[in-house]
């Protein structure tokens, strides 16, 4: 059977949902799911969302480029009292475009995988009934951005592995008479190796002996703040089934900015369920 | 305290706009584009100094003439007329309601009719891939027309076998008149069949890339020399002749340079066009497309391959010559491979 995109990530929506509302977790009120035998909970996470990325890339354009698509995310959560670790991936393939010269349609197909991983500790701190964890985040991401319309200088490679903090505030809260949990968390990388292309995005295909993969890394810097910059604010409801798994909403609020021959910015919005199964 | 604190997390949450965050895109104002695209050929154009062009100048006589209050028409004839003092049939000026580009009316023979070709010289040609085929008085003959054609391996394979198996054959011509260029990789699966057959570990050079680098005039790479490897895969056999003309441009110019690089290898006919530098587009802020060379090549003596790559045997098919149904650049290569 054929299906296009949006049917492919409706498709695999579907069958979490079905997955999450049927697998069988051994859920106990008292345990809150089932736990290791080193006492965690664990989590795999399947999600989808909607996301409007928005970029301006001075290697690509002056004007800035958005528009809204949708994405897969894959995340795996172990928490116990004390620690919290979250392995969260999503992937993304948007052509963004403008409307700066409108009858004239230029599109830049915009490719990103994200990897984050946070390693959080409970902080000894009442709030509210509030439980704040902090931490770590250590990071990678890569994009591909292709403008057909620049012709030699339409591609733009880059990546990012960073590592920096990130805090964790949970709130219990009682909802349709479960115990679910809101969350919000901020992580913020302070130490960064980034690539992007060479000046007017050279690539020196006229040279047999010319490796792409070679410029890639060989362009590549290190720095903190003022190389690389990135912000990520996710906001997001746990809501717990009767089998013990969860569904995740959230939002979150992702910028960042690189900067090496240019300062380029790029921002994600993302709206996303997540179907957690505890095993 | 923790009020100013929640009203703080909830704006980084909810608001999260993050065009606070990102630079004032440049303005739309014909000012601003005309300051824009002035300063991005500024900034990336590689030609100035070889085609004589003061552009500080070209910026004094033309930003008098740009208004906020001009229209968009008058904005993109005025910038084409600024870009027509480059002389650079490489730039151009892409909007949605007009495309610029410098026609260049310098004259040159045409030095290539295919529609003779196919009437005196082409009979019973095969095609093999995106080659052209045929064997002309024991010699073989192939035709080329875009390095745009993908070729293979494979597609040489049968080709230069067939070439070998005719134990009379006494070398090959290579027709890439009017090769507008199109994908260089092409020109490095050619160069591997180029050559003689040797054990000895032979390299030959091809050309010298200049990258800009910077926006500085002078930001340009150190000159970068590629080369081709000697090659066990099989050859070209015996005395090979290239044949181009003035319509030879871009990456069958780089082939072309490449191939004079072999011994057994002479190139024919007229000087070839130039082009052969990195075209890159670059969007203003209004969403016009201006495009211009980046980069510029120049042959393993130093000549700017934008003035074309020189034959070693000049030949121009006149007029009459085709009038009596004759290519004269064809008949001399002939003429050449004959020779003992």
């Amino acid at each position: 059977m054929y299906l296009n995109d949006l049917g492919r990530r409706l498709a695999l929506c579907l069958c979490a949902c079905v997955l999450a509302t049927t697998a069988g977790a051994q859920y106990t009120e008292e345990e809150g799911g089932v736990e290791s035998v080193y006492g965690y909970l664990r989590y795999i996470g399947i999600g989808a969302g909607a996301t409007y990325q928005v970029m301006n890339d001075p290697a690509i354009s002056p004007v800035i480029y958005s528009r809204v698509g949708a994405l897969p995310m894959l995340s795996h959560i172990k928490v116990n009292p004390s620690v919290y670790t979250e392995l969260s991936l999503r992937a993304s393939s948007l052509n963004l475009t403008h409307n700066a010269d409108k009858p004239m349609k230029v599109y830049a197909k915009t490719q990103r995988a994200l990897m984050d991983y946070r390693f959080l500790f409970k902080m000894p701190v009442e709030m509210r009934d509030m439980e704040v964890r902090a931490g770590g985040i250590l990071s990678a991401q890569f994009a591909y951005k292709k403008a057909d319309h620049l012709v030699d200088a339409s591609r733009v490679y880059e990546y990012a592995v960073s590592l920096g903090l990130c805090g964790k505030i949970t709130k219990e809260i009682t909802f349709g008479e479960k115990t679910s949990f809101l969350t919000w968390d901020l992580a913020i990388p302070f130490f960064a190796n980034l690539s992007r292309p060479y000046y007017l995005n050279r690539e020196e295909l006229a040279d047999p002996d010319n490796k792409p993969g070679k410029d890639f890394f060989d362009n590549a810097v290190t720095g903190t703040f003022g190389k690389y910059f990135r912000l990520n604010s996710r906001l997001a409801l746990m809501y717990r089934l009767t089998n013990g798994n969860m569904i995740q909403f959230a939002y979150q609020w992702d910028y960042t900015r690189m900067k090496t021959i240019h300062k380029s910015y790029f921002a994600e919005h993302i709206v996303s369920v997540t179907f957690m199964f505890n095993y | 305290m923790k009020r100013f604190i929640a009203v703080l997390l909830c704006s980084v949450i909810l608001v999260s706009c993050e065009r606070l965050l990102m630079p004032k895109p440049e303005g739309k104002k014909p000012t601003e584009v005309f300051e824009y695209m002035w300063k991005t050929l500024e900034e990336g154009y590689v030609y100035f100094g070889y085609r004589v062009v003061n552009w500080d100048e070209v910026y004094s006589e033309f930003r008098p003439k740009i208004t906020d209050s001009m229209t968009t028409r008058q904005l993109y004839d005025t910038c084409a007329l600024m870009l027509s003092r480059l002389r650079d049939p490489s730039v151009s000026l892409k909007t949605s309601f007009a495309e610029y580009h410098y026609t260049d009316t310098s004259y040159y023979l045409a030095n290539f009719n295919r529609r003779l070709l196919e009437r005196y010289y082409w009979k019973d040609y095969r095609q093999t891939g995106p080659f052209i085929h045929t064997v002309i008085d024991s010699i073989g003959y192939v035709y080329y027309g875009s390095f745009e054609d993908k070729i293979t391996d494979e597609h040489l394979d049968i080709l230069i076998e067939g070439l070998r198996l005719d134990t009379n054959l006494r070398g090959v011509i290579f027709d890439v008149r009017d090769n507008k260029g199109g994908d260089i990789n092409n020109a490095f699966t050619l160069l591997k069949r180029m050559g003689v057959d040797t054990n000895f570990k032979l390299s030959a050079v091809l050309f010298k890339a200049y990258y800009k680098k910077g926006p500085e005039r002078g930001d340009f790479t150190e000159a970068q020399t590629s080369y081709i490897e000697q090659s066990d895969k099989v050859k070209f056999p015996k005395k090979f002749v290239l044949l181009a003309n003035r319509g030879t441009m871009a990456e069958a110019a780089l082939f072309a340079t490449g191939a004079k690089g072999f011994q057994n290898v002479t190139m024919m006919g007229d000087t070839t066009g130039g082009r052969a530098g990195r075209i890159v587009g670059a969007e203003m802020p209004n969403g016009w497309i201006l495009e211009y060379p980046a980069s510029y090549f120049t042959t393993d003596d130093g000549r700017n391959l934008e003035e074309g790559v020189l034959p070693d045997i000049t030949v121009h098919t006149t007029p009459a010559d085709e009038a009596q149904g004759r290519d004269a650049i064809l008949e001399a290569a002939l003429d050449k491979i004959k020779q003992p």
